[in-house]
Protein backbone atom coordinates (compact mmCIF):
# COMPACT_ATOMS: atom_id res chain seq x y z
CA UNK A 1 0.00 0.00 0.00
CA UNK A 2 1.48 3.31 -1.15
CA UNK A 3 2.04 5.96 1.61
CA UNK A 4 1.95 3.54 4.75
CA UNK A 5 2.84 5.29 7.23
CA UNK A 6 2.59 8.86 6.24
CA UNK A 7 0.32 11.11 8.60
CA UNK A 8 -2.42 12.70 7.39
CA UNK A 9 -4.68 15.72 9.62
CA UNK A 10 -8.15 15.77 8.12
CA UNK A 11 -9.30 19.39 9.21
CA UNK A 12 -12.94 19.53 8.83
CA UNK A 13 -16.16 20.41 11.18
CA UNK A 14 -18.35 18.33 10.41
CA UNK A 15 -18.16 14.89 11.32
CA UNK A 16 -20.59 13.25 7.78
CA UNK A 17 -17.87 15.13 5.53
CA UNK A 18 -14.62 14.49 7.86
CA UNK A 19 -15.54 10.60 8.07
CA UNK A 20 -15.78 9.74 5.33
CA UNK A 21 -12.57 11.05 3.40
CA UNK A 22 -10.72 10.28 6.75
CA UNK A 23 -11.57 6.22 6.94
CA UNK A 24 -10.87 6.65 2.71
CA UNK A 25 -7.76 7.59 3.03
CA UNK A 26 -7.03 5.01 6.27
CA UNK A 27 -7.86 2.55 3.38
CA UNK A 28 -5.60 4.23 1.57
CA UNK A 29 -2.95 3.36 4.31
CA UNK A 30 -2.16 6.72 5.28
CA UNK A 31 -2.74 7.11 9.19
CA UNK A 32 -5.00 10.07 9.53
CA UNK A 33 -5.56 12.52 12.61
CA UNK A 34 -8.86 13.97 12.82
CA UNK A 35 -9.58 17.60 13.70
CA UNK A 36 -12.88 19.03 14.41
CA UNK A 37 -11.57 22.56 13.55
CA UNK A 38 -8.52 24.38 13.48
CA UNK A 39 -7.60 24.64 16.95
CA UNK A 40 -7.82 21.23 17.42
CA UNK A 41 -5.63 20.87 14.36
CA UNK A 42 -3.07 23.27 15.87
CA UNK A 43 -2.86 21.65 19.31
CA UNK A 44 -1.99 18.28 17.27
CA UNK A 45 0.83 19.93 15.54
CA UNK A 46 2.30 21.71 18.56
CA UNK A 47 1.80 17.68 20.13
CA UNK A 48 5.67 16.65 20.19
CA UNK A 49 4.75 12.79 18.94
CA UNK A 50 2.48 13.61 16.13
CA UNK A 51 4.68 13.97 12.82
CA UNK A 52 2.20 14.95 10.52
CA UNK A 53 2.75 15.45 6.48
CA UNK A 54 -0.03 16.99 4.52
CA UNK A 55 -3.21 18.89 6.16
CA UNK A 56 -6.18 18.75 4.33
CA UNK A 57 -8.07 21.41 5.91
CA UNK A 58 -11.59 23.02 5.05
CA UNK A 59 -11.94 26.94 4.65
CA UNK A 60 -15.16 27.41 6.46
CA UNK A 61 -14.53 26.09 9.87
CA UNK A 62 -15.96 27.77 13.45
CA UNK A 63 -13.46 28.02 16.33
CA UNK A 64 -10.82 31.05 16.68
CA UNK A 65 -9.80 30.72 12.74
CA UNK A 66 -10.77 29.28 9.89
CA UNK A 67 -8.97 27.12 7.03
CA UNK A 68 -7.10 30.30 5.99
CA UNK A 69 -6.05 31.50 9.99
CA UNK A 70 -5.08 27.54 10.07
CA UNK A 71 -2.95 28.23 7.05
CA UNK A 72 -1.22 31.15 7.91
CA UNK A 73 -0.41 29.72 11.37
CA UNK A 74 1.15 26.59 9.77
CA UNK A 75 3.44 28.64 7.41
CA UNK A 76 4.22 30.61 10.61
CA UNK A 77 5.27 27.82 12.69
CA UNK A 78 5.01 24.81 10.63
CA UNK A 79 6.65 25.89 7.49
CA UNK A 80 7.59 23.40 5.05
CA UNK A 81 4.20 21.31 6.03
CA UNK A 82 2.08 21.26 2.87
CA UNK A 83 -1.64 22.51 3.21
CA UNK A 84 -4.49 21.32 1.01
CA UNK A 85 -7.68 23.69 1.82
CA UNK A 86 -10.96 22.61 0.58
CA UNK A 87 -13.86 24.79 0.93
CA UNK A 88 -17.23 25.70 -0.73
CA UNK A 89 -17.36 29.23 -2.11
CA UNK A 90 -14.92 29.95 -5.59
CA UNK A 91 -13.59 32.77 -4.10
CA UNK A 92 -12.11 31.33 -1.20
CA UNK A 93 -10.72 28.31 -3.55
CA UNK A 94 -9.43 31.03 -5.03
CA UNK A 95 -7.63 33.22 -2.80
CA UNK A 96 -6.35 29.28 -1.02
CA UNK A 97 -3.92 28.96 -4.18
CA UNK A 98 -2.76 32.28 -3.51
CA UNK A 99 -1.88 30.91 0.42
CA UNK A 100 -0.95 27.33 0.29
CA UNK A 101 1.51 26.52 -2.73
CA UNK A 102 0.06 23.43 -2.30
CA UNK A 103 -3.36 24.23 -3.69
CA UNK A 104 -7.04 24.02 -2.76
CA UNK A 105 -9.82 21.83 -3.59
CA UNK A 106 -13.35 22.77 -4.54
CA UNK A 107 -16.44 20.80 -2.48
CA UNK A 108 -17.62 18.38 -3.43
CA UNK A 109 -13.88 16.73 -3.85
CA UNK A 110 -13.58 13.80 -5.66
CA UNK A 111 -11.75 11.26 -2.25
CA UNK A 112 -9.55 9.85 -5.12
CA UNK A 113 -8.58 13.82 -5.80
CA UNK A 114 -7.95 14.48 -2.41
CA UNK A 115 -5.58 11.25 -2.02
CA UNK A 116 -3.64 11.74 -5.41
CA UNK A 117 -2.91 15.43 -4.27
CA UNK A 118 -1.62 14.33 -0.66
CA UNK A 119 0.45 11.52 -2.38
CA UNK A 120 1.57 13.56 -4.85
CA UNK A 121 2.88 16.13 -2.33
CA UNK A 122 4.26 13.10 -0.16
CA UNK A 123 6.74 11.82 -2.98
CA UNK A 124 7.88 15.64 -3.87
CA UNK A 125 8.82 15.72 -0.11
CA UNK A 126 10.16 12.23 -0.37
CA UNK A 127 12.12 13.46 -3.39
CA UNK A 128 13.93 15.96 -1.36
CA UNK A 129 12.34 19.13 -1.94
CA UNK A 130 13.74 21.62 -0.29
CA UNK A 131 11.52 22.57 2.79
CA UNK B 1 -20.42 22.08 5.39
CA UNK B 2 -23.22 23.37 2.32
CA UNK B 3 -21.65 20.88 0.89
CA UNK B 4 -23.00 18.10 3.32
CA UNK B 5 -25.64 16.70 1.23
CA UNK B 6 -23.61 16.21 -1.97
CA UNK B 7 -20.36 14.06 -0.08
CA UNK B 8 -23.56 12.19 1.54
CA UNK B 9 -21.94 9.48 -0.43
CA UNK B 10 -19.13 9.12 0.82
CA UNK B 11 -21.26 8.62 4.18
CA UNK B 12 -23.30 5.61 2.31
CA UNK B 13 -19.56 4.05 1.23
CA UNK B 14 -18.79 3.64 4.89
CA UNK B 15 -21.66 2.30 6.26
CA UNK B 16 -21.83 -0.20 3.73
CA UNK B 17 -18.04 -1.30 4.16
CA UNK B 18 -17.88 -1.35 8.29
CA UNK B 19 -19.35 -3.02 10.96
CA UNK B 20 -18.89 -3.18 14.37
CA UNK B 21 -17.93 0.34 14.82
CA UNK B 22 -17.04 2.07 17.69
CA UNK B 23 -18.02 5.78 18.01
CA UNK B 24 -15.73 7.77 20.15
CA UNK B 25 -17.07 11.24 21.51
CA UNK B 26 -14.08 13.52 23.74
CA UNK B 27 -13.85 16.71 22.73
CA UNK B 28 -9.34 17.13 24.01
CA UNK B 29 -8.72 16.54 20.44
CA UNK B 30 -5.21 14.82 21.85
CA UNK B 31 -6.90 12.27 24.25
CA UNK B 32 -9.44 11.26 21.87
CA UNK B 33 -6.82 11.09 19.25
CA UNK B 34 -4.34 8.20 21.53
CA UNK B 35 -7.97 6.47 22.18
CA UNK B 36 -8.88 6.19 18.75
CA UNK B 37 -5.23 5.07 17.80
CA UNK B 38 -5.21 2.29 20.52
CA UNK B 39 -8.33 1.36 19.55
CA UNK B 40 -7.38 1.11 15.73
CA UNK B 41 -4.64 -0.90 16.51
CA UNK B 42 -6.64 -3.64 18.22
CA UNK B 43 -8.65 -4.10 14.91
CA UNK B 44 -11.04 -1.56 15.72
CA UNK B 45 -13.32 0.28 12.94
CA UNK B 46 -13.37 3.94 14.87
CA UNK B 47 -15.68 7.01 14.42
CA UNK B 48 -14.12 10.25 16.02
CA UNK B 49 -16.77 13.05 17.46
CA UNK B 50 -15.75 16.17 19.08
CA UNK B 51 -19.07 16.63 20.71
CA UNK B 52 -22.10 15.30 21.83
CA UNK B 53 -23.77 17.23 18.87
CA UNK B 54 -21.49 15.35 15.84
CA UNK B 55 -22.08 11.96 17.71
CA UNK B 56 -25.34 12.52 17.43
CA UNK B 57 -25.18 13.15 13.64
CA UNK B 58 -22.83 10.30 13.78
CA UNK B 59 -25.88 7.86 15.38
CA UNK B 60 -28.15 8.87 12.67
CA UNK B 61 -26.16 8.35 9.47
CA UNK B 62 -23.72 5.84 10.75
CA UNK B 63 -25.23 2.12 10.88
CA UNK B 64 -23.20 -0.32 11.97
CA UNK B 65 -22.33 1.50 15.43
CA UNK B 66 -21.91 -0.97 18.14
CA UNK B 67 -20.67 0.65 21.04
CA UNK B 68 -20.62 4.65 22.33
CA UNK B 69 -17.66 5.74 24.10
CA UNK B 70 -18.09 9.15 25.59
CA UNK B 71 -16.36 11.55 27.83
CA UNK B 72 -19.21 13.22 30.04
CA UNK B 73 -17.95 16.94 30.48
CA UNK B 74 -18.11 18.31 26.82
CA UNK B 75 -19.34 21.76 25.44
CA UNK B 76 -21.95 21.79 23.27
CA UNK B 77 -25.80 21.16 24.04
CA UNK B 78 -25.38 17.78 25.50
CA UNK B 79 -22.91 16.44 27.75
CA UNK B 80 -21.94 12.67 28.08
CA UNK B 81 -24.58 12.06 29.98
CA UNK B 82 -27.50 13.29 28.09
CA UNK B 83 -25.99 12.20 25.40
CA UNK B 84 -25.79 8.35 26.16
CA UNK B 85 -29.57 8.68 27.57
CA UNK B 86 -30.74 9.86 24.13
CA UNK B 87 -28.41 6.71 23.00
CA UNK B 88 -30.21 4.39 25.03
CA UNK B 89 -33.73 5.74 23.82
CA UNK B 90 -33.05 5.96 20.62
CA UNK B 91 -30.26 3.00 19.92
CA UNK B 92 -30.78 0.32 22.33
CA UNK B 93 -28.58 -1.95 20.86
CA UNK B 94 -25.81 0.43 21.11
CA UNK B 95 -23.45 -0.20 24.27
CA UNK B 96 -22.45 2.66 26.10
CA UNK B 97 -19.06 3.33 28.11
CA UNK B 98 -18.18 5.95 29.85
CA UNK B 99 -14.45 7.28 29.68
CA UNK B 100 -14.15 10.70 31.96
CA UNK B 101 -13.60 11.84 35.29
CA UNK B 102 -14.55 10.75 38.39
CA UNK B 103 -18.14 12.02 37.63
CA UNK B 104 -20.64 10.24 40.20
CA UNK B 105 -24.20 11.43 37.58
CA UNK B 106 -22.62 8.47 35.48
CA UNK B 107 -24.66 6.21 37.50
CA UNK B 108 -27.91 7.57 36.42
CA UNK B 109 -27.63 6.04 33.37
CA UNK B 110 -27.20 2.55 32.57
CA UNK B 111 -24.18 1.52 30.98
CA UNK B 112 -21.56 -1.26 30.00
CA UNK B 113 -18.43 0.08 31.42
CA UNK B 114 -17.19 2.75 33.23
CA UNK B 115 -12.99 3.83 32.71
CA UNK B 116 -11.56 6.92 34.44
CA UNK B 117 -8.73 8.96 33.68
CA UNK B 118 -5.54 8.34 33.39
CA UNK B 119 -6.65 5.19 31.52
CA UNK B 120 -5.35 1.53 31.29
CA UNK B 121 -5.14 1.41 27.83
CA UNK B 122 -5.01 -2.40 27.60
CA UNK B 123 -7.84 -3.08 30.11
CA UNK B 124 -9.73 -0.31 28.26
CA UNK B 125 -9.17 -1.74 24.35
CA UNK B 126 -9.81 -5.62 26.02
CA UNK B 127 -13.17 -4.18 27.48
CA UNK B 128 -14.14 -2.64 24.07
CA UNK B 129 -13.33 -5.61 21.73
CA UNK B 130 -15.38 -7.78 24.16
CA UNK B 131 -18.18 -6.36 23.84
CA UNK B 132 -18.33 -5.71 20.10
CA UNK B 133 -17.39 -9.43 20.51
CA UNK B 134 -20.24 -10.37 22.21
CA UNK B 135 -22.17 -8.41 19.57
CA UNK B 136 -20.66 -9.82 16.38
CA UNK B 137 -23.31 -12.39 15.78
CA UNK B 138 -25.35 -11.00 12.93
CA UNK B 139 -28.75 -9.05 14.49
CA UNK B 140 -29.99 -6.78 12.62
CA UNK B 141 -29.97 -3.42 13.69
CA UNK B 142 -33.04 -1.80 15.56
CA UNK B 143 -33.28 0.99 15.30
CA UNK B 144 -35.66 3.96 16.84
CA UNK B 145 -36.84 5.75 13.76
CA UNK B 146 -34.96 8.77 13.93
CA UNK B 147 -36.39 12.05 13.73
Amino acid sequence: VKGAQEVVLVVEDDILIRMPIAQYLRDCGYRVIEAADADEAMAVLLHEETSVGVVFSDIEMPGSVDGFGLAKWIRKHRPGLDVILTGTVPRAVNAAHELCEAGSLPKPYERHAVKDQIRRLLATRKAGRSP
Amino acid sequence: MQSRARQGSHSEAVTQTSTGMVLLVEDEVLVRMMLAKELRQAGLTVLEAADADEAVDALRHFAGIKCLITDVQMPSSMDGIALARFARSEYPDVSVIFACGNDQRTASVRHDGLFHKPYDLPKFVHHVRSLIGSMSVAQPRMRASSS
